[in-house]
């Protein structure tokens, strides 16, 4: 289409009214996105290479980094897992409560990183409800690996099944319906029928989730115990050193996640990209 | 009082809309832009209502040259093919909408606003629905609001873009006679844009054919059915038989084929009969001259006359025909 | 009436059993834990510890901070997203992409670099001192960091209404006479109220939970800057389980009904669009 701005002056504000809204916007993102980013850099590196490198490489860092990897691939399988079974099942039949199951997997949406943290500590902490029970059984939950690992799953529970239940629903059952007429197995009608057709949308909440879950800090905090060197993910080793005054192995680290964030945001807008032109694809070869 | 268009040119990129397009629109009547999809129908009346900007050419409206007009200037009252109704107001205040946002001077005063308001439900018969959301009534009476919007704020020309498009088949037969029924009523010169052929013949009092941004033809209804000036024309409205000899194209309408037990000047050809479709007001004899397939439409009455039967000869004249030169490339 | 109508598609069971399975494990389960644990309260207990004057004051600054972060967010929100539907400018693509930072960064590193430039000696906080303004350790600090988190919220609710408005309606406008700004105050943003609304409370509803991005510019004074999720972190080190327990409940049910109108405004946002 031609331009809308240019012969079409009715639909449109005044030239100096568009370049105010334009400075107003990018004085807003730029004040509230691109300077912090820009901070994070600038005090990462401010010391130099040397400082940067001795901060990262610091085996404390170096085992932080493993535990928030090992985190986040575990959350991204099982959550993945998880949003392929509810997607299926919500979006292939039709059932009773089927409305309150979904209400249901968006909750952990609405609940504070904190408190999200906090249901674990009262269910397997010592004075938890099942806490005797586990340090009978010398059974150690929270302030160890499995705590983390379950606080992160319930942060970035929803992330693949919501991005998967209406996709799948907009796509319909015909195709797959047509396979089975034609006697494909259900394990066939998913890997050549439904999974090329959701696999983008599938990435897209991986990506979502692996960016939440290397991230979180609130729940993590509350169930991790901070002991360094064991159970502190990279966010907290942030924490530790900033609180310690170590400002640029502080920054050091969170340059780290900084780039990857930019990375998951490069990756997300190229996976959209992907969508929309499948989605196009789609429309014009009914 | 009329809107001229002289030598007006659009482009959208390399695409040419309207190409050097003359055109004057009468006063007080119906007139209808009939042409396919693309044709610049759509394009000439955004251009004249304001909401367009042509390349080259001018709109002239009352003897005033309208090129800087902003659309509200030109007195022209637009209807859209999806309606365009503002959903979050009522039918009421979706009709007093153009006398609102009038500056303070010139805005009638509420009660004449409602008062108008209700003058309008009325004209087109929706009295009842003033209260309803757009939302909560059929198509065609979301576009009879729309009209109904547009005509508010008393415009001298009406401008509708395939006003009906939207609509079921039996609801635009009952809104086109409509329309000439409120069209003879408040004698507001209207131009009408469509794709259908039907539609542009039973309400206009004027047809301008268009085809690839070009005007082929105008004149009445019963000119351009009945002696159309191109061989687009002929293709474009109601169907036409195509007979190629020696260089020249005949055109024919089915309802011109006449058919004969014998042979005399006024059925010189022999044809085949192919197949006999007698399901309908007329019957349809398809047809086989020399390579050509052709397709006559006679009374049950002739039918049963002649006693055809599939597979038997017949002799075939036309009692109305047009000859053009072959012009190969033409879009429909 | 049966439980489920019937298709020709396998795998019901087995997907909908392990659909159930680790939404009660990972989510209802620890969810119930909390109110297991709140019905061991007594009712004097729950009403003194939520009442007390120090959880009240952290309930003005998170709910307070939040309010005004999600109003500078539905203001901001809704002139980005114009400005990225509306028009063409060097450089659009890249801060459309950069919308979602916030979604993207971790908050605990927003949340030293916000600190890092609003602390006194620190690139805006240098400026803003001699002024007599401080925002970090300050409720403004707070504000700062909640707008940082909920900043995508109302750009990403508004945008996609915005580009589906047809131009056909503000044409319609523009033909009966309206001029520029009638048409955008009483047709266009008319349209847009119910998505800005559920981008306000989204944001709303995200940054009365935040802990990440504030505890480090809020400077964490009881009384003062003391936000809610804080205050039960608090409570947790000294083992004041109920406590925590009692604040946390309050903090949930506020956030339910959050969740509750959310819903009931993307519902009424998709009728309208049908």
């Amino acid at each position: 289409m031609n331009s809308p701005v240019a012969d079409k002056p009715h639909l449109t504000e005044p030239a100096w009214v568009r370049r105010i809204l334009i400075g107003i916007v990018l004085g807003f993102l730029g004040l509230f996105l691109f300077l912090p980013l820009t901070v994070v850099f600038v005090e990462a590196f401010r010391a130099g290479l040397g400082v940067w490198w001795a901060a990262v490489s610091d085996p404390v860092a170096w085992h932080a980094i493993r535990l928030s990897v090992t985190v986040t691939i575990l959350c991204v399988v099982l959550n993945g897992l998880f949003g392929l079974c509810a997607a299926w099942a919500i979006t292939r039949f039709r059932f009773v409560g089927k409305g309150f199951l979904i209400s249901l997997i968006d909750l952990p949406f609405a609940v504070s990183p904190v408190i999200s943290g906090l249901i674990f500590v009262l269910l397997f902490g010592a004075q938890g409800v099942m806490g005797d029970w586990l340090s009978d059984r010398d059974i150690q939950i929270i302030f160890a690996l499995p705590g983390i690992l379950l606080a992160t799953l319930f942060v970035t529970f929803p992330f693949v099944a919501r991005e998967l239940i209406p996709l799948m629903e907009a796509q319909g059952t015909e195709e797959e319906e047509a396979a089975r007429v034609l006697g494909a197995s259900g394990w066939t009608i998913f890997r050549r029928i439904t999974l090329p057709a959701i696999r983008w949308g599938l990435l897209y909440g991986c990506i979502l989730c692996s960016a939440r879950a290397l991230g979180e800090f609130g729940a993590v905090s509350v169930v991790s115990g901070h002991i360094r060197g064991q159970t502190n993910t990279l966010p907290l080793h942030i924490e530790i050193l900033y609180n310690e005054y170590q400002f640029a192995a502080s920054f050091a680290c969170a340059s780290l996640l900084s780039l990857l964030a930019l990375l998951t945001l490069v990756a997300k807008r190229f996976v959209e990209w992907r969508m929309n032109q499948h989605q196009s694809h789609l429309k014009t070869t009914p | 009082m009329t809107i001229s268009v002289d030598h007006l040119t659009k482009r959208f990129g390399g695409f040419t809309a309207l190409d050097d397009i003359s055109l004057t629109i009468p006063d007080g009547k119906l007139t209808a832009l009939l042409g396919p999809s693309g044709s610049g129908k759509t394009t000439l009346l955004r251009c004249i209502a304001g909401l367009e900007r042509a390349n080259g050419g001018t709109i002239t409206i009352d003897g005033v040259v309208s090129e800087a007009a902003s659309p509200a200037e030109r007195g022209v009252g637009f209807v859209f093919q999806h309606y365009a109704l503002f959903r979050h107001m009522t039918v009421a205040e979706n009709i007093a909408f153009g006398l609102e946002v009038r500056p303070k001077e010139s805005r009638p005063s509420k009660e004449a606003i409602s008062a108008k308001v209700c003058k309008l439900l009325e004209l087109v018969q929706l009295d009842w629905a003033s209260g309803r959301l757009p939302h909560q009534l059929s198509g065609g009476q979301r576009q009879r609001i729309a009209l109904a919007r547009a005509l508010a704020v008393e415009p001298k020309y009406l401008l509708l873009d395939e006003p009906f498009g939207a609509l079921d088949a039996q609801v635009r037969k009952e809104l086109r006679r409509w329309l000439r029924r409120l069209h003879d009523e408040v004698h507001i010169t209207t131009i009408l844009v469509t794709h259908d052929q039907e539609e542009a013949l039973e309400v206009a009092d004027q047809v301008v054919v268009f085809n690839g941004g070009k005007v082929e033809q105008v004149g009445t209804p019963e000119d351009v059915y009945h002696a159309p000036a191109t061989p687009f024309v002929h293709q474009f409205l109601g169907t036409v038989n195509v007979l190629s000899r020696e260089g020249v194209h005949t055109y024919v309408r089915p309802h011109d084929v006449s058919l004969s037990h014998t042979a005399d000047d006024d059925h010189p050809l022999v044809a085949t009969i192919v197949a006999i479709n007698a399901a309908g007001p007329v019957v349809r004899v398809d047809l086989r001259y020399a390579d050509t397939s052709l397709e006559a439409v006679i009374p049950h009455a002739e039918r049963a006359r002649l006693e055809l039967v599939a597979g038997g000869t017949v002799h075939i004249g036309f009692s109305r025909s047009a000859k053009f030169d072959p012009t190969p490339d033409y879009a429909i | 009436m049966h439980f489920r109508s019937h298709s020709v598609l396998p795998g019901f069971g087995p997907t909908l059993g392990i659909t159930v399975l680790y939404l009660s494990l990972i989510v209802l389960i620890p969810l119930g834990a909390l109110v297991l644990k709140t019905s061991e309260l007594t009712w004097t207990v729950f009403w003194s510890t939520v009442t007390d004057p120090r959880v009240l004051a952290s309930y003005r600054l998170s709910f307070g901070a939040a309010a005004i972060a999600a109003l500078i967010n539905a203001v901001f929100g809704v002139i980005v997203a114009w400005v990225l539907v509306r028009y063409r400018f060097p450089g659009k693509a890249l801060i459309d992409a950069l919308v979602d930072l916030p979604f993207a960064l971790p908050t605990a590193v927003a949340g030293i670099a916000l600190t890092a430039l609003y602390a006194p000696n620190g690139w805006l906080g240098q400026l803003l001192t001699p002024l007599g303004i401080k925002v970090a350790y300050d409720w403004k600090g707070v504000v700062v960091a909640l707008t940082f988190i909920g900043l995508p919220f109302v750009v990403r609710t508004v945008q996609p209404i915005l580009e589906e408005l047809g131009k056909d309606v503000e044409e319609a406008a523009v033909s009966l006479g309206a001029n520029r700004w009638q048409t955008i105050t009483r047709v266009i943003l008319p349209e847009l109220w119910p998505a800005i609304l559920t981008g306000f409370a989204l944001a709303f509803a995200r940054a009365v939970g935040e802990y990440g991005s504030v505890v480090f510019i809020s400077g964490n004074l009881p009384m003062k800057t003391e936000i809610t999720p804080l205050l039960i972190i608090t409570k947790l080190e000294q083992y004041e389980y109920a406590q925590a327990t009692a604040i946390a409940v309050v903090m949930l049910v506020v956030s339910f009904i959050l969740l509750l109108l959310i819903n009931l405004l993307q519902h009424w946002i998709s009728r309208r669009r049908a």
